[in-house]
Protein backbone atom coordinates (compact mmCIF):
# COMPACT_ATOMS: atom_id res chain seq x y z
CA UNK A 1 0.00 0.00 0.00
CA UNK A 2 1.37 3.40 -0.95
CA UNK A 3 2.42 5.86 1.77
CA UNK A 4 -0.06 8.40 0.33
CA UNK A 5 -2.97 6.00 1.01
CA UNK A 6 -1.90 5.67 4.62
CA UNK A 7 -1.80 9.45 5.07
CA UNK A 8 -4.30 10.44 7.74
CA UNK A 9 -4.43 6.94 9.24
CA UNK A 10 -0.82 6.48 10.30
CA UNK A 11 -1.25 8.18 13.69
CA UNK A 12 -4.16 5.89 14.60
CA UNK A 13 -2.27 2.80 13.43
CA UNK A 14 0.78 3.70 15.52
CA UNK A 15 -1.40 4.32 18.59
CA UNK A 16 -3.13 0.96 18.04
CA UNK A 17 0.19 -0.89 17.89
CA UNK A 18 1.46 0.84 21.04
CA UNK A 19 -1.81 0.16 22.89
CA UNK A 20 -0.52 -3.45 23.21
CA UNK A 21 2.47 -2.25 25.22
CA UNK A 22 5.61 -0.09 25.04
CA UNK A 23 7.91 -0.75 22.10
CA UNK A 24 10.86 0.78 20.27
CA UNK A 25 10.60 2.18 16.75
CA UNK A 26 11.72 -0.93 14.90
CA UNK A 27 9.25 -3.24 16.67
CA UNK A 28 6.40 -0.73 16.13
CA UNK A 29 7.12 -0.70 12.39
CA UNK A 30 7.56 -4.51 12.27
CA UNK A 31 4.25 -4.97 14.10
CA UNK A 32 2.57 -2.59 11.66
CA UNK A 33 3.89 -4.62 8.71
CA UNK A 34 3.13 -8.03 10.27
CA UNK A 35 -0.39 -7.13 11.46
CA UNK A 36 -1.23 -5.78 7.99
CA UNK A 37 0.21 -8.92 6.31
CA UNK A 38 2.85 -6.77 4.65
CA UNK A 39 0.32 -4.30 3.17
CA UNK A 40 1.62 -1.31 5.16
CA UNK A 41 5.10 -1.26 3.71
CA UNK A 42 6.19 2.37 3.77
CA UNK A 43 9.73 3.84 3.99
CA UNK A 44 10.44 2.83 7.59
CA UNK A 45 12.49 5.92 8.46
CA UNK A 46 9.55 8.20 7.71
CA UNK A 47 7.55 6.67 10.60
CA UNK A 48 9.85 8.27 13.20
CA UNK A 49 8.70 11.87 12.55
CA UNK A 50 5.14 10.60 13.15
CA UNK A 51 6.21 9.03 16.47
CA UNK A 52 7.93 12.30 17.46
CA UNK A 53 4.85 14.28 16.52
CA UNK A 54 2.55 12.04 18.56
CA UNK A 55 4.91 12.46 21.50
CA UNK A 56 4.84 16.27 21.10
CA UNK A 57 1.04 16.09 21.05
CA UNK A 58 1.10 14.21 24.37
CA UNK A 59 -0.36 11.02 22.90
CA UNK A 60 2.87 9.06 23.40
CA UNK A 61 5.71 9.22 25.88
CA UNK A 62 9.23 7.98 25.28
CA UNK A 63 12.45 7.30 27.15
CA UNK A 64 15.88 5.80 26.49
CA UNK A 65 15.94 2.12 27.39
CA UNK A 66 18.65 1.09 29.85
CA UNK A 67 18.61 -2.64 29.08
CA UNK A 68 19.29 -2.46 25.33
CA UNK A 69 22.70 -3.25 23.78
CA UNK A 70 22.77 0.30 22.34
CA UNK A 71 20.85 3.58 22.72
CA UNK A 72 17.21 2.73 22.08
CA UNK A 73 14.12 4.95 22.42
CA UNK A 74 11.05 3.15 23.77
CA UNK A 75 7.59 4.59 23.14
CA UNK A 76 4.47 4.08 25.26
CA UNK A 77 0.90 5.25 24.84
CA UNK A 78 -0.35 7.89 27.32
CA UNK A 79 -3.89 8.16 28.75
CA UNK A 80 -4.54 10.96 26.24
CA UNK A 81 -3.31 8.63 23.50
CA UNK A 82 -5.71 5.92 24.65
CA UNK A 83 -8.62 8.38 24.54
CA UNK A 84 -7.57 9.51 21.08
CA UNK A 85 -7.33 5.88 19.93
CA UNK A 86 -10.86 5.13 21.22
CA UNK A 87 -12.18 8.14 19.34
CA UNK A 88 -10.34 7.19 16.14
CA UNK A 89 -11.71 3.62 16.37
CA UNK A 90 -15.29 4.90 16.71
CA UNK A 91 -14.83 7.27 13.75
CA UNK A 92 -13.25 4.51 11.66
CA UNK A 93 -16.10 2.06 12.39
CA UNK A 94 -18.65 4.70 11.40
CA UNK A 95 -16.73 5.46 8.21
CA UNK A 96 -16.20 1.82 7.17
CA UNK A 97 -19.83 0.87 7.83
CA UNK A 98 -20.94 3.85 5.69
CA UNK A 99 -18.56 2.87 2.87
CA UNK A 100 -19.66 -0.75 3.24
CA UNK A 101 -23.28 0.26 2.94
CA UNK A 102 -22.55 1.93 -0.39
CA UNK A 103 -19.95 -0.40 -1.89
CA UNK A 104 -21.52 -3.56 -0.53
CA UNK A 105 -24.89 -2.87 -2.18
CA UNK A 106 -23.41 -3.28 -5.68
CA UNK A 107 -22.54 -6.94 -5.01
CA UNK B 1 31.68 -1.39 0.21
CA UNK B 2 31.34 -3.68 3.26
CA UNK B 3 28.10 -3.90 5.24
CA UNK B 4 28.86 -1.84 8.35
CA UNK B 5 30.49 0.79 6.16
CA UNK B 6 27.26 1.03 4.15
CA UNK B 7 25.30 1.85 7.32
CA UNK B 8 28.00 4.26 8.58
CA UNK B 9 28.03 6.03 5.22
CA UNK B 10 24.22 6.25 5.24
CA UNK B 11 24.16 7.66 8.78
CA UNK B 12 26.89 10.17 7.87
CA UNK B 13 24.85 11.41 4.90
CA UNK B 14 21.71 11.54 7.03
CA UNK B 15 23.51 13.62 9.67
CA UNK B 16 24.61 16.12 7.02
CA UNK B 17 21.15 16.28 5.48
CA UNK B 18 19.07 16.77 8.66
CA UNK B 19 18.19 20.38 9.43
CA UNK B 20 17.39 19.80 13.12
CA UNK B 21 18.76 21.11 16.44
CA UNK B 22 21.78 19.14 17.67
CA UNK B 23 19.91 17.19 20.39
CA UNK B 24 17.08 16.12 18.14
CA UNK B 25 19.51 15.26 15.35
CA UNK B 26 21.44 12.99 17.76
CA UNK B 27 18.17 11.28 18.73
CA UNK B 28 17.12 10.76 15.10
CA UNK B 29 20.54 9.29 14.27
CA UNK B 30 20.53 6.98 17.33
CA UNK B 31 17.04 5.75 16.42
CA UNK B 32 18.04 5.22 12.77
CA UNK B 33 21.17 3.28 13.78
CA UNK B 34 19.22 1.06 16.21
CA UNK B 35 16.53 0.50 13.59
CA UNK B 36 19.01 -0.47 10.87
CA UNK B 37 20.98 -2.83 13.13
CA UNK B 38 17.74 -4.53 14.31
CA UNK B 39 16.61 -4.91 10.68
CA UNK B 40 19.97 -6.38 9.64
CA UNK B 41 19.91 -8.86 12.57
CA UNK B 42 16.37 -9.98 11.59
CA UNK B 43 17.28 -10.40 7.90
CA UNK B 44 20.47 -12.32 8.72
CA UNK B 45 18.50 -14.64 11.03
CA UNK B 46 16.15 -15.23 8.04
CA UNK B 47 19.16 -16.50 6.08
CA UNK B 48 20.36 -13.43 4.14
CA UNK B 49 24.05 -12.74 3.64
CA UNK B 50 25.16 -9.82 5.91
CA UNK B 51 25.93 -7.45 3.02
CA UNK B 52 22.58 -8.19 1.31
CA UNK B 53 20.80 -7.77 4.65
CA UNK B 54 22.36 -4.34 5.14
CA UNK B 55 21.49 -3.25 1.60
CA UNK B 56 17.87 -4.35 2.10
CA UNK B 57 17.63 -2.70 5.52
CA UNK B 58 18.85 0.60 4.03
CA UNK B 59 16.43 0.33 1.10
CA UNK B 60 13.50 -0.28 3.47
CA UNK B 61 14.51 2.60 5.72
CA UNK B 62 14.15 5.05 2.83
CA UNK B 63 16.43 7.55 1.14
CA UNK B 64 18.31 10.12 3.21
CA UNK B 65 16.36 12.87 1.41
CA UNK B 66 13.00 11.22 2.24
CA UNK B 67 13.86 10.94 5.94
CA UNK B 68 15.25 14.49 6.22
CA UNK B 69 12.29 15.80 4.19
CA UNK B 70 9.70 14.14 6.44
CA UNK B 71 11.35 15.62 9.57
CA UNK B 72 11.54 19.05 7.90
CA UNK B 73 7.86 18.85 6.90
CA UNK B 74 6.68 17.96 10.41
CA UNK B 75 8.78 20.72 12.01
CA UNK B 76 7.77 23.33 9.47
CA UNK B 77 4.07 22.53 10.02
CA UNK B 78 4.47 22.87 13.80
CA UNK B 79 6.33 26.18 13.44
CA UNK B 80 3.60 27.66 11.22
CA UNK B 81 0.81 26.41 13.51
CA UNK B 82 2.57 28.09 16.45
CA UNK B 83 2.21 31.49 14.73
CA UNK B 84 -1.56 31.26 15.35
CA UNK B 85 -1.03 32.41 18.96
CA UNK B 86 0.92 35.46 17.82
CA UNK B 87 -1.57 36.37 15.11
CA UNK B 88 -4.52 36.06 17.52
CA UNK B 89 -2.67 38.21 20.12
CA UNK B 90 -1.67 40.87 17.55
CA UNK B 91 -5.06 41.09 15.84
CA UNK B 92 -6.89 40.87 19.20
CA UNK B 93 -4.95 43.70 20.84
CA UNK B 94 -5.13 45.76 17.65
CA UNK B 95 -8.88 45.13 17.46
CA UNK B 96 -9.24 46.25 21.11
CA UNK B 97 -7.40 49.47 20.27
CA UNK B 98 -9.57 50.04 17.21
CA UNK B 99 -12.81 49.42 19.12
CA UNK B 100 -11.72 51.59 22.06
CA UNK B 101 -10.73 54.55 19.89
CA UNK B 102 -13.65 54.45 17.46
CA UNK B 103 -16.58 52.78 19.20
CA UNK B 104 -16.28 53.88 22.85
CA UNK B 105 -17.64 57.45 22.83
CA UNK B 106 -15.90 58.47 26.08
CA UNK B 107 -12.48 57.40 24.76
CA UNK B 108 -13.19 58.78 21.30
CA UNK B 109 -14.19 62.16 22.72
CA UNK B 110 -11.16 62.19 25.04
CA UNK B 111 -8.66 62.03 22.20
CA UNK B 112 -7.77 65.50 20.89
CA UNK B 113 -7.97 66.22 17.19
CA UNK B 114 -4.17 66.46 17.03
CA UNK B 115 -3.95 62.75 17.87
CA UNK B 116 -6.30 61.68 15.11
CA UNK B 117 -4.67 60.76 11.84
CA UNK B 118 -6.30 62.63 9.01
CA UNK B 119 -5.94 63.16 5.28
CA UNK B 120 -3.85 60.61 3.35
CA UNK B 121 -2.49 59.15 6.62
CA UNK B 122 -6.05 58.68 7.86
CA UNK B 123 -7.09 56.85 4.68
CA UNK B 124 -3.95 54.70 4.82
CA UNK B 125 -4.66 53.90 8.46
CA UNK B 126 -8.27 52.93 7.64
CA UNK B 127 -7.12 50.64 4.79
CA UNK B 128 -4.43 49.15 7.05
CA UNK B 129 -7.06 48.35 9.71
CA UNK B 130 -9.19 46.45 7.21
CA UNK B 131 -6.20 44.69 5.68
CA UNK B 132 -4.95 43.68 9.13
CA UNK B 133 -8.30 42.30 10.25
CA UNK B 134 -9.03 40.40 7.02
CA UNK B 135 -5.51 38.96 6.67
CA UNK B 136 -5.48 38.15 10.39
CA UNK B 137 -8.73 36.20 10.00
CA UNK B 138 -7.31 34.46 6.91
CA UNK B 139 -4.11 33.53 8.79
CA UNK B 140 -6.05 32.16 11.76
CA UNK B 141 -8.32 30.07 9.49
CA UNK B 142 -5.33 28.66 7.60
CA UNK B 143 -3.26 27.95 10.71
CA UNK B 144 -6.30 26.36 12.37
CA UNK B 145 -6.73 24.10 9.34
CA UNK B 146 -3.05 23.09 9.55
CA UNK B 147 -3.49 22.23 13.23
CA UNK B 148 -5.27 19.02 12.27
CA UNK B 149 -2.58 18.01 9.76
CA UNK B 150 0.45 15.92 10.57
CA UNK B 151 2.67 17.35 7.86
CA UNK B 152 1.30 20.02 5.57
CA UNK B 153 2.34 20.89 2.03
CA UNK B 154 4.91 23.65 1.61
CA UNK B 155 2.41 25.71 -0.45
CA UNK B 156 -0.16 25.68 2.38
CA UNK B 157 2.49 26.72 4.93
CA UNK B 158 3.72 29.49 2.63
CA UNK B 159 0.22 30.94 2.21
CA UNK B 160 -0.47 30.78 5.97
CA UNK B 161 2.81 32.61 6.65
CA UNK B 162 2.08 35.19 3.96
CA UNK B 163 -1.36 36.03 5.35
CA UNK B 164 0.08 36.34 8.88
CA UNK B 165 2.97 38.53 7.62
CA UNK B 166 0.60 40.83 5.71
CA UNK B 167 -1.64 41.17 8.78
CA UNK B 168 1.30 42.08 11.00
CA UNK B 169 2.73 44.51 8.42
CA UNK B 170 -0.66 46.26 8.16
CA UNK B 171 -0.98 46.39 11.97
CA UNK B 172 2.54 47.84 12.25
CA UNK B 173 1.77 50.51 9.63
CA UNK B 174 -1.43 51.54 11.38
CA UNK B 175 0.22 51.59 14.82
CA UNK B 176 3.12 53.66 13.56
CA UNK B 177 0.66 56.22 12.17
CA UNK B 178 -1.11 56.26 15.56
CA UNK B 179 2.18 56.63 17.42
CA UNK B 180 3.26 59.50 15.16
CA UNK B 181 -0.03 61.25 15.91
CA UNK B 182 0.47 60.77 19.66
CA UNK B 183 4.01 62.10 19.51
CA UNK B 184 2.68 65.29 17.92
CA UNK B 185 0.05 65.64 20.67
CA UNK B 186 0.82 68.40 23.25
CA UNK B 187 1.54 67.06 26.76
CA UNK B 188 -1.40 66.97 29.17
CA UNK B 189 -4.05 66.70 26.46
CA UNK B 190 -6.43 63.81 26.07
CA UNK B 191 -8.19 62.16 29.03
CA UNK B 192 -7.67 58.67 27.71
CA UNK B 193 -4.33 59.17 26.01
CA UNK B 194 -2.57 56.86 28.48
CA UNK B 195 -5.09 54.05 27.84
CA UNK B 196 -4.79 54.40 24.08
CA UNK B 197 -1.00 54.71 24.25
CA UNK B 198 -0.89 51.52 26.41
CA UNK B 199 -3.05 49.64 23.90
CA UNK B 200 -0.76 50.80 21.08
CA UNK B 201 2.29 49.50 22.96
CA UNK B 202 0.51 46.21 23.74
CA UNK B 203 -0.37 45.69 20.09
CA UNK B 204 3.21 46.60 19.09
CA UNK B 205 4.61 44.05 21.58
CA UNK B 206 2.24 41.34 20.31
CA UNK B 207 3.20 42.17 16.73
CA UNK B 208 6.92 41.96 17.59
CA UNK B 209 6.30 38.50 19.10
CA UNK B 210 4.45 37.43 15.96
CA UNK B 211 7.29 38.69 13.76
CA UNK B 212 9.71 36.50 15.76
CA UNK B 213 7.43 33.46 15.35
CA UNK B 214 7.04 34.18 11.64
CA UNK B 215 10.80 34.47 11.14
CA UNK B 216 11.19 31.07 12.83
CA UNK B 217 8.43 29.52 10.69
CA UNK B 218 9.96 31.03 7.55
CA UNK B 219 13.35 29.48 8.36
CA UNK B 220 11.72 26.08 8.84
CA UNK B 221 9.86 26.53 5.55
CA UNK B 222 13.08 27.27 3.67
CA UNK B 223 14.54 24.02 5.07
CA UNK B 224 11.44 22.15 3.85
CA UNK B 225 11.58 23.71 0.38
CA UNK B 226 14.91 21.96 -0.26
CA UNK B 227 12.91 18.71 -0.51
CA UNK B 228 10.07 19.94 -2.67
CA UNK B 229 7.56 22.73 -2.80
CA UNK B 230 4.16 21.23 -3.51
CA UNK B 231 1.30 23.69 -4.00
CA UNK B 232 -1.46 23.96 -1.41
CA UNK B 233 -4.46 21.70 -1.91
CA UNK B 234 -6.92 24.23 -0.52
CA UNK B 235 -7.92 27.50 -2.19
CA UNK B 236 -9.98 30.64 -1.48
CA UNK B 237 -13.20 28.61 -1.62
CA UNK B 238 -11.94 26.34 1.16
CA UNK B 239 -10.95 29.43 3.17
CA UNK B 240 -14.49 30.80 2.83
CA UNK B 241 -16.02 27.42 3.78
CA UNK B 242 -13.76 27.10 6.84
CA UNK B 243 -14.49 30.70 7.89
CA UNK B 244 -18.25 30.16 7.64
CA UNK B 245 -17.97 26.88 9.52
CA UNK B 246 -16.04 28.58 12.33
CA UNK B 247 -18.62 31.40 12.49
CA UNK B 248 -21.47 28.84 12.51
CA UNK B 249 -19.85 26.98 15.43
CA UNK B 250 -19.53 30.23 17.37
CA UNK B 251 -23.11 31.28 16.64
CA UNK B 252 -24.53 27.86 17.51
CA UNK B 253 -24.12 28.79 21.18
CA UNK B 254 -26.17 32.00 20.90
CA UNK B 255 -29.76 31.34 22.14
CA UNK B 256 -31.84 33.09 19.44
CA UNK B 257 -29.61 32.14 16.53
CA UNK B 258 -29.53 28.48 17.62
CA UNK B 259 -33.17 28.13 16.51
CA UNK B 260 -32.47 29.13 12.92
CA UNK B 261 -29.13 27.29 12.79
CA UNK B 262 -30.44 24.22 10.87
CA UNK B 263 -31.95 26.43 8.16
CA UNK B 264 -28.79 28.54 7.92
CA UNK B 265 -26.74 25.36 7.69
CA UNK B 266 -28.93 24.03 4.88
CA UNK B 267 -28.59 27.29 2.90
CA UNK B 268 -24.83 27.39 3.53
CA UNK B 269 -24.39 23.77 2.43
CA UNK B 270 -26.28 24.44 -0.81
CA UNK B 271 -24.24 27.61 -1.47
CA UNK B 272 -20.94 25.99 -0.62
CA UNK B 273 -21.07 22.77 -2.61
CA UNK B 274 -18.24 22.45 -5.13
CA UNK B 275 -20.49 23.06 -8.18
CA UNK B 276 -22.47 25.97 -6.71
CA UNK B 277 -22.39 29.50 -8.22
CA UNK B 278 -20.44 30.71 -5.14
CA UNK B 279 -17.73 28.12 -5.79
CA UNK B 280 -17.65 28.89 -9.53
CA UNK B 281 -17.28 32.65 -8.99
CA UNK B 282 -14.59 32.14 -6.35
CA UNK B 283 -12.58 29.65 -8.36
CA UNK B 284 -13.12 30.71 -11.98
CA UNK B 285 -13.90 34.43 -11.80
CA UNK B 286 -11.78 35.85 -8.98
CA UNK B 287 -12.07 39.45 -10.21
CA UNK B 288 -15.89 39.22 -10.08
CA UNK B 289 -15.53 37.94 -6.54
CA UNK B 290 -13.21 40.86 -5.69
CA UNK B 291 -15.64 43.35 -7.23
CA UNK B 292 -18.60 41.86 -5.29
CA UNK B 293 -16.70 41.99 -1.99
CA UNK B 294 -15.59 45.57 -2.75
CA UNK B 295 -19.19 46.62 -3.51
CA UNK B 296 -20.51 45.00 -0.33
CA UNK B 297 -17.72 46.59 1.74
CA UNK B 298 -18.49 49.97 0.20
CA UNK B 299 -22.23 49.70 0.95
CA UNK B 300 -21.47 48.53 4.49
CA UNK B 301 -19.07 51.43 5.10
CA UNK B 302 -21.51 54.03 3.75
CA UNK B 303 -24.39 52.48 5.73
CA UNK B 304 -22.26 52.58 8.87
CA UNK B 305 -21.41 56.22 8.22
CA UNK B 306 -25.08 57.17 7.78
CA UNK B 307 -26.04 55.39 11.02
CA UNK B 308 -23.19 56.99 12.97
CA UNK B 309 -23.63 60.53 11.64
CA UNK B 310 -27.41 60.53 11.26
CA UNK B 311 -29.35 60.84 7.98
CA UNK B 312 -28.47 63.83 5.72
CA UNK B 313 -31.01 66.63 5.13
CA UNK B 314 -32.27 65.30 1.78
CA UNK B 315 -32.22 62.18 -0.42
CA UNK B 316 -29.86 63.67 -3.01
CA UNK B 317 -27.31 64.45 -0.31
CA UNK B 318 -27.70 60.97 1.18
CA UNK B 319 -27.11 59.37 -2.24
CA UNK B 320 -24.05 61.57 -2.77
CA UNK B 321 -22.60 60.54 0.62
CA UNK B 322 -23.28 56.86 -0.12
CA UNK B 323 -21.72 57.15 -3.58
CA UNK B 324 -18.57 58.89 -2.30
CA UNK B 325 -17.96 56.56 0.68
CA UNK B 326 -18.93 53.39 -1.17
CA UNK B 327 -16.73 54.46 -4.11
CA UNK B 328 -13.66 55.16 -1.97
CA UNK B 329 -14.11 52.03 0.16
CA UNK B 330 -14.89 49.84 -2.86
CA UNK B 331 -11.85 51.12 -4.75
CA UNK B 332 -9.63 50.55 -1.72
CA UNK B 333 -10.89 46.98 -1.21
CA UNK B 334 -10.67 46.11 -4.90
CA UNK B 335 -7.20 47.68 -5.11
CA UNK B 336 -5.98 45.62 -2.16
CA UNK B 337 -7.53 42.47 -3.66
CA UNK B 338 -5.86 43.13 -7.02
CA UNK B 339 -2.55 43.99 -5.36
CA UNK B 340 -2.29 41.29 -2.69
CA UNK B 341 -4.75 38.63 -3.98
CA UNK B 342 -2.22 36.42 -5.76
CA UNK B 343 0.37 36.81 -3.02
CA UNK B 344 -2.18 35.71 -0.43
CA UNK B 345 -3.56 32.88 -2.59
CA UNK B 346 -7.11 34.28 -2.76
CA UNK B 347 -7.02 35.42 -6.41
CA UNK B 348 -6.30 32.32 -8.48
CA UNK B 349 -4.28 29.74 -6.59
CA UNK B 350 -2.23 28.45 -9.50
CA UNK B 351 0.55 31.03 -9.45
CA UNK B 352 0.46 31.86 -5.74
CA UNK B 353 1.00 28.27 -4.67
CA UNK B 354 2.95 26.90 -7.60
CA UNK B 355 6.35 25.40 -6.93
CA UNK B 356 9.22 27.68 -7.69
Amino acid sequence: MKAQTLKGHLDGLLLAVLADGPAHGYSVISALRDRSNGEFDLPEGTVYPALHRLEKAGLLSSSWSADAPRRRRVYAITPAGERSLRQRRTEWRGFTSAVDAVLGSAA
Amino acid sequence: MSGQRLIDDYLGRLERELTLPRRLRARVLAEAEDHLLCAVADLVSDGRAPVDAEREALARHGSVEDIAGSHARARSTRATVRTTTGVVASVGSFGALFVATTQVPAVHAGIPATAVTSGAAGVMGWIAVQLALSCGALAVIRCHRLRGQAAARAGALRLANRSASTAVAAIALSLLLDLAAFVRMPAGQGQHAALVFGLVLLALAASAGTVAQLAFAQRRLRALERYGSEPAEEDAFDDVCDALLAIARMLAGVPFIRRVAPLAELVARRALTAGSPVARVLRDHPLRFGATVALLAGLLASGGHLVAEGPPSNVARALLVVAIIAGIEGLAVFGCYALFGRFLGIRGVSRACAPR
